[in-house]
């Protein structure tokens, strides 16, 4: 229900931006593809480049016969490199333009909408949430538009790519790294869990000792004629011992989260080289299964440590922006 | 500005340096998980036996948990020192504000003052929690990961060193320049914020004077320079990815191209593939680190806005003190008032009171009857020193306030506010303000004589029942004689009432004013009214206009010399008879 919810919310907010930015938009997004595409294929050419060194060592040729494919294939990396350099620095103009662009026009419809609207509806409603609109709201919405937005785009199209590629090579790593993949979700999603709801506790009495301030300052004349200064700092510091006890439960999850995935990660690193270190014994003859229909290789493995790393990091990220 | 946040560290001062000990030995471990796999990748290059590799994968693996220990350990710390910097940070501002005058409060005004304890301190708790674990673990990462490539790659590491600059200098760079901007714009998005909120609280004359247009056209503008200051900030901001990327691309290519150039022709002596894959790893922490770094700042920097807003709430120095040598006890209830003049501000251009003279006995009754505007709790509000005089001297007891200790002054001196507030809590517990020692025998006592007595018996809870934030569930009237009774509970020798019974009908007025007659005879009782009769039978009144005293004499001696006082009395008269017929 609440996912649903939120789904809605942003086909919404995608299409306002869109009706804002009808041609920007989609030039943009097809930027931004290009460029997270280009950042996902460096594996292949790693493969290729490390196949090129060790069918060299195994033939004895010079750098001078062997180098030459080396060479062609970073050539064909540099000019990809060139291209996801210029949509990508595009991407980031056309987005800031997007971004605040739709801010004002977002902004300038509020408060005209807000001129039309009867006495009735500033009498009714707090003037607190009205201006939370103007402020939380938009800057909610900056946040949305302007990162997270792009940076959950270009998590999936990597993700995405690389996996691909892994299939392209061997069926069983793969599956490694899905392993891993799925247990790091499992961590996410518990201590994610765990503190949003210290965080939401942690809101509740940051607004609690609002409420105590607001009191205490508001009947400050009333406090200093009965000399009751020492009583209202014990009164808050009830309160602030509580938001201390809150809000530091809550960062302690929070900071957890990143060592863990990042270490989660690293297990599947060292899994991974276990796994393709085994393979690799030529007395358990183990058979690969790929698209490609290459044998296992080391240079099939190395490659798979940094797209592994490529995928944690992308969780990683997709993480720190939906918190 | 550091020095005086750093002192609100106090007790979290251990975890504050425990945090960056443990991010070091995390980010030892992380950096030496690639040079271990390196080996790793070579021996299985070799064609290692089994059981060679799952030794590796074992001592991989403790690494990697004791890298989450240290990691999960810092994160727990970091959490406690920077939550308790923000605890006492509030504390050290709740307190001060405690001690401030009203003129100080003034200054800041409350909205402020709550802001900058909440959403300020929020600020700083963040940027604090960045400095003690990222600031640390960022350089720490590049170093150590600099370090292990040049161990590994020998001579191929010289690329970092080319391009470690090129990324430092470009995100400096764009720190330097975005920095100011961002903080220009977020001020120019406050005052936006301010002119949206004053058109909501004045929506009703926008719409009464029709200028709906100009408001829309004035906001449109102001809108627009912001979107272009914020844009152009952004698009600054927005090459940060570019310039890492290029750097990355930049390492990749060296490292294919030279890379497989010294392995071939080394034959994997200098550098072997182990080495060529985990340079890359090692790569991509120094340039991630960097970014890590430049984002850091980057908030850091917006924190330090905060931080001045903070700093000078905790520096701001209290305009009321207390005297050295104070004196500790008020003799009698009497009061004078010598030459005073009085401005609320020293850049105030009109004086509150002036010229006032007057000399009241202990034991007597005053009234005080005047238009709004005439300073007449202004008056009052000098002879518990809630302001200071800006010339001439307020003495009680035959002693300038100045010189008595603020808490001995103000527990002889019961006021009861115009702006009465009651706080959240019981009945009881409010009026224990008076007396925290109040026997329930005199809290009863004190409400008989305030007449609160009879609708607290008619409570279910009676002196038990809840009132809630601001007293929302008791009316004006009841609100007023709670207040006055906690007033009574301080056995006062001057007690002030500031317009305290304009909500109490005139029967019960005139039955609280006779309680003070009879039960607190010695008291000085100072009553401010708008009703002549609240006043009629004091021993002496004094009529206030425009900060001066217009006259002072029996309520007939006034009646038959003062104009003001047979206008009020005259008009007030007439309309009790109309409203009787």
């Amino acid at each position: 229900m609440k996912t649903e919810k939120k789904k809605g919310v942003l086909l919404r907010l995608f299409k306002t931006v869109f009706s804002f930015y009808p041609v920007l938009l989609p030039v943009a997004v097809a930027c931004i593809t290009l460029t997270a595409i280009v950042g996902a294929v460096p594996a292949i050419f790693m493969q290729r480049v490390i196949e090129g060194i060790t069918d060299a060592f195994e033939s004895g040729a010079s750098w001078d016969e062997a180098g030459g494919p080396i060479m062609r294939d970073v050539y064909i990396l540099i000019a990809l490199y060139v291209t996801s350099l210029a949509t990508g620095t595009a991407f980031g103009q056309m987005m800031s333009i997007i971004t605040q662009g739709t801010l004002e026009k977002l902004r300038d419809k509020m408060f005209n909408g807000m001129q039309k609207l009867p006495i009735r509806f500033f009498d009714t409603t707090g003037h607190g949430d009205i201006m939370s609109y103007y402020t939380n709201d938009i800057d909610t919405l900056r946040q949305l538009v302007s990162q997270s937005c792009p940076q959950i785009l270009i998590s999936a199209i990597t993700v995405l790519s690389v996996f691909f590629i892994m299939l392209y090579y061997c069926l069983w790593l793969t599956l490694v790294v899905l392993a891993g993949t799925a247990v790091m979700l499992l961590v996410t999603k518990r201590i994610g869990g765990g503190s949003a709801r210290y965080f939401m506790k942690q809101q509740q009495v940051i607004a609690e000792e609002e409420g105590y301030v607001e009191e205490m300052l508001v009947g400050q004349k009333v406090i200093k004629t009965f000399c009751h200064e020492q009583a209202a700092e014990e009164g808050f510091d009830a309160v602030n011992d509580r938001l201390y006890a809150a809000s530091s439960r809550a960062n302690r999850y929070a900071n957890m989260l990143a060592p863990a995935l990042f270490n989660i990660g690293n297990v599947l690193y060292v899994v991974l080289a276990v796994v393709g270190g085994i393979f690799l014994i030529p007395e358990l003859g183990v058979h690969n299964v790929s698209f490609s229909g290459m044998a296992i290789s080391i240079s099939v493995v190395v490659p798979f440590l940094n797209m592994a790393k490529q995928i944690t990091g992308s969780i990683n990220q997709v993480y720190q922006q939906v918190n | 500005m550091v020095k005086e946040i750093a002192g609100s560290l106090r007790e979290y001062k251990r975890p504050s340096i425990a945090t960056p000990v443990f991010v070091t030995f995390e980010v030892l471990l992380e950096c030496l998980i690639p040079f271990v796999i390196a080996k790793l990748v070579n021996e299985i290059q070799r064609g290692c036996e089994l059981d060679v590799i799952l030794k590796y994968g074992a001592v991989l693996v403790a690494m990697a948990v004791a890298s989450l220990v240290f990691g999960v350990l810092s994160g727990a710390m970091c959490a406690a020192a920077s939550s308790g910097l923000a605890k006492n940070l509030r504390k050290d501002m709740f307190y001060k504000i405690q001690s401030y005058s009203f003129q100080n409060i003034d200054k800041f005004n409350v909205s402020s003052l709550i802001t900058r304890m909440t959403t300020d301190v929020t600020n700083v708790q963040t940027a604090y929690m960045l400095i003690i674990r990222l600031v640390i673990r960022s350089p720490l990462m590049l170093i150590f990961s600099f370090i292990m490539a040049f161990v590994m790659g020998g001579s191929l590491a010289w690329v970092f060193v080319a391009v470690v600059p090129v990324l430092a200098i470009g995100l400096l760079l764009i720190v330097v320049k975005t920095v100011p901007l961002f903080r220009r714009a977020f001020r120019k998005y406050d005052k936006l914020n301010n002119s949206v909120q004053e058109n909501v609280k004045a929506a009703r004359e926008v719409k009464s004077y029709v200028r709906e247009d100009y408001e829309q056209q004035k906001f449109g503008k102001a809108s627009h320079v912001l979107r272009m200051d914020l844009q152009k900030a952004e698009r600054i901001l927005a090459l940060n990815q570019p310039i890492m990327q290029f750097c990355l691309y930049v390492v990749m290519c060296v490292v294919m191209s030279f890379g497989s150039y010294i392995i071939i022709t080394s034959a994997g002596l200098e550098l072997n593939v182990g080495e060529f894959s985990s340079i890359l790893t090692y790569g991509f922490m120094m340039l991630n680190s960097l970014m890590m770094l430049s984002m850091a700042f980057t908030m850091i920097a917006m924190a330090g806005e905060s931080g001045m807003r903070i700093v000078e709430v905790l520096t701001e120095e209290s305009t009321l003190k207390n005297p050295e040598n104070p004196v500790t006890e008020v003799k009698d209830g009497s009061i004078d008032f010598d030459d005073v003049s009085f401005k609320y501000s020293a850049s105030a251009e009109k004086n509150a009171l002036s010229d006032i003279n007057l000399h009241i006995k202990s034991g007597e009754t005053i009234g005080i009857i005047g238009g709004t505007g005439s300073s007449k709790s202004t008056l009052v509000q000098l002879i518990s020193r809630l302001y200071d005089v800006s010339e001439g001297a307020v003495k009680v007891g035959g002693v300038d306030v100045r010189k008595y200790d603020m808490e001995v002054l103000r527990n002889s001196v019961a006021m009861v506010l115009q702006k009465n507030v009651l706080f959240s809590g019981t009945i009881k517990e409010n009026l224990r303000w008076g007396d925290e020692n109040a026997t329930d025998e005199e809290i009863a006592e004190a409400c008989r004589l305030a007449c609160a007595d009879e609708f607290i018996e008619r409570f279910p809870d009676k002196y038990d029942t809840y009132i809630d934030q601001g007293g929302a569930n008791v009316s004006g009237g009841q609100k007023q004689r709670l207040c006055i009774a906690r007033a009574l509970l301080k056995k006062p020798k001057i007690l002030i009432l500031d317009d305290s019974t304009s909500a109490v009908d005139t029967h019960t007025d005139a039955k609280i004013r006779k309680a003070f007659r009879d039960y607190i005879p010695e008291t000085t009782k100072i009553i401010i009214a708008q009703r002549t009769a609240s006043v009629e039978d004091a021993d002496r009144i004094i009529v206030m206009d425009g900060g001066r005293i217009d006259d002072i004499g029996t309520h007939a001696e006034l009646l038959r010399r003062n104009a003001i006082y047979r206008e009020v009395y005259t008009s007030q008269n007439k309309e009790g008879h109309d409203l009787e017929d």
